[in-house]
């Protein structure tokens, strides 16, 4: 039973996270395209680049509009499917959770309606200050919370109260600079950006192929190419950083990721392409470049990169020394003055949640079998055929967005991405990518955290709220239903105007003009 | 017709209003009904004396 509550309150998080990243990067990424296409209207009075702002804009506002009320049902399922996860790590989580609420709440979201209602109401100036406003907010609120997921997967600036039986902070600058979150914001962003532009350069090459609003497509193609190129690289510079970070902070998530079972002399070799056989713990066959792991994990010739056996038994380590903590706790909770008790803690408070792993095995940590050790050093390492094959296809995806946009923002240059139909061919094929690429991202991040919700803190079955299969199995299927209702809505609304093209801002200049 | 600034703050100031409203109706209606407690005492249960799985489902299927 329990078993199956922790498994279904992971899957309908994972389920309205990653629905809920369908709607995120797209909004992070268009909302800086609206302020350089309307920066070039307010510099150059075109007015295609004020056309461009609205018709893009437009399809921004279906995208936030249906998207926005799908994260809120993440923040309830904290309280609701994540008491105890809420209780033990409230005091460093809920702070810029908060935070992301209020400003998405009063920055994000009062900005977006001054850019939509606010046109011919307000000067130029002031407009594209509120779309400048409009993109801050919304970039903002995913460093918040970016900065409360960093600390999940590196939780520092806090420690552990036996009186209050929670995470309390210590250092919220650590927090707030914890390396972690801010890789990961950079990178997150800037996927984001990636998929802003691909949007706007497959649907603007769609209509280059069909010859429709050539002169607004010509223009918005440009804009995506030289923008999507930038972001693509810094994707890549900044990925780059991300796994450095992972490599510092998980070690697990690192090894998983590349599916190296053994700790190589340095420099490791990177495994290009592999076959992981978990059952055996070793790889069938794998694809090796001498030296790359070693360089990108560690920037160094000299570091090691530990191998997933070498994870584990130093991991049989910090269990042991978790055994003890949790010993002292449990005398703690009886007896709150028990000095020895306290000093123990004190020495082994940072593998209390080694020990807690061993929950599942048995009720008496303090007394716990080597078999029982075992398999819970075994349970640390994420499952690694998943993060391998993961994170490989976000990889090979982002390198054939790299090229696309190389090639666009070349034939952009040159003037004479018009007359080349396979690329635009190309641009419009690679539409979903981007998030594809985002949904890996997050599997890795996320799926490669397990079996913590906070890393080496606070095991994923012990977070859970004593909820019933059933409920579980209700809200499930509600959140599925709903939200399939919400993506086939967002499908052919975009469809529609994607379709009808600028010529559903009824100005008269363009085709397919509707009636208004 | 072009509205005045006025006009249009108070449009906002309304479309804020029904958000914050429609938010409380969903909390209400929703999350406020399965408000789970938890403190420090139950947390310490739930960690500390928290039945391992295999018992548990040992003792599901025995009732």
């Amino acid at each position: 039973m329990l078993d199956n509550v922790v498994d279904l309150s992971r899957l309908q998080f994972a389920v309205t996270a990653l629905y809920h990243f369908l709607f995120v990067p797209l909004t992070i990424g268009m909302v800086w395209l609206l302020v350089i296409m309307e920066s070039v209207w307010v510099m150059t009075g075109q007015q295609v680049y004020q056309d461009m702002t609205r018709f893009w804009g437009k399809l921004f506002g279906i995208n936030f509009a249906l998207g926005v009320t799908t994260g809120i049902t993440m923040e309830f399922q904290f309280g609701t499917n994540w008491a105890y996860y809420s209780h033990y790590v409230g005091d460093i989580f809920g702070a810029p959770l908060a935070i992301e609420a209020l400003m998405a709440f009063f920055l994000e979201s009062t900005m977006i309606g001054l850019f939509f209602f606010g046109w011919n109401r307000m000067s130029r100036k002031q407009h594209l200050l509120a779309t400048i406003l409009m993109a801050v907010g919304t970039n903002l609120s995913a460093l918040w919370i970016l900065i409360a997921n960093g600390w999940m997967q590196n939780p520092v600036g806090a420690e552990f109260s036996y009186q209050t039986m929670r995470m309390e902070m210590t250092d919220f600058a650590a927090v707030l600079l914890n390396p972690d979150a801010q890789a990961k914001f950079v990178h997150t962003v800037s996927a984001g950006y990636v998929t802003g532009a691909m949007f706007v350069l497959s649907i603007s090459s769609w209509y280059l192929l069909r010859g429709r609003n050539v002169e607004f497509a010509r223009k918005s193609f440009r804009i995506a190419a030289a923008f999507g190129f930038a972001s693509v690289c810094s994707v890549i510079v900044l990925g780059d950083e991300s796994g450095y970070t992972v490599g510092e902070a998980q070690q697990t998530k690192l090894a998983a990721i590349e599916a190296m079972w053994h700790t190589e002399p340095a420099p490791a070799s990177f495994n290009l392409l592999a076959w992981p056989n978990e059952a055996r713990m070793e790889n069938d066959w794998q694809i090796s470049i001498p030296w790359v792991m070693g360089l990108i994990g560690t920037r160094s010739i000299s570091k090691q990169i530990p191998g997933i056996h070498e994870i584990i038994a130093q991991n049989r380590l910090r269990i042991r020394s978790g055994m003890l903590a949790v010993a002292a706790l449990e005398t703690l909770r009886r007896d709150g003055n028990d000095l020895a008790a306290k000093a123990q803690l004190a020495t082994h408070r940072k593998d209390l949640g080694f020990g807690l792993l061993l929950k599942q095995y048995t009720a008496d940590v303090a007394h716990a079998s080597q078999p029982m050790i075992d398999a819970a050093a075994r349970d640390t390492i994420p499952r690694v055929a998943p993060m391998f094959w993961s994170f490989r296809l976000m990889v090979g995806m982002g390198m054939t967005m790299l090229l696309l946009f190389a090639w666009a923002f070349w034939a952009s240059l040159k003037g004479n991405f018009q007359q080349r139909p396979r690329l635009l061919k190309l641009a419009l094929c690679c539409l979903p990518l981007p998030w594809l690429c985002c949904e890996l991202g997050w599997v890795v991040a996320e799926y490669g955290r397990q079996p913590w919700t906070i890393y080496g803190v606070l095991p994923t079955r012990l977070s859970v709220s004593t909820l019933s299969v059933e409920s579980l199995y209700g809200s499930l299927a509600g959140f599925v239903g709903f939200y399939s209702v919400l993506l086939v809505v967002e499908m052919l609304l975009m469809l529609r105007f994607a379709r009808q093209g600028p010529g559903s801002l009824g100005t008269g200049r363009y085709d397919n003009e509707t009636a208004h | 017709m072009k509205k005045t600034p006025r006009k249009l703050s108070r449009e906002l100031a309304w479309i804020i209003g029904i958000k914050v409203v429609l938010l409380l109706i969903i909390w209400k209606a929703f999350v406020a009904p399965n408000h789970v407690h938890v403190d420090a005492a139950s947390v310490a249960d739930n960690m500390l004396e928290a039945t391992p799985a295999s018992q548990h489902l040992e003792k599901n299927n025995a009732r």
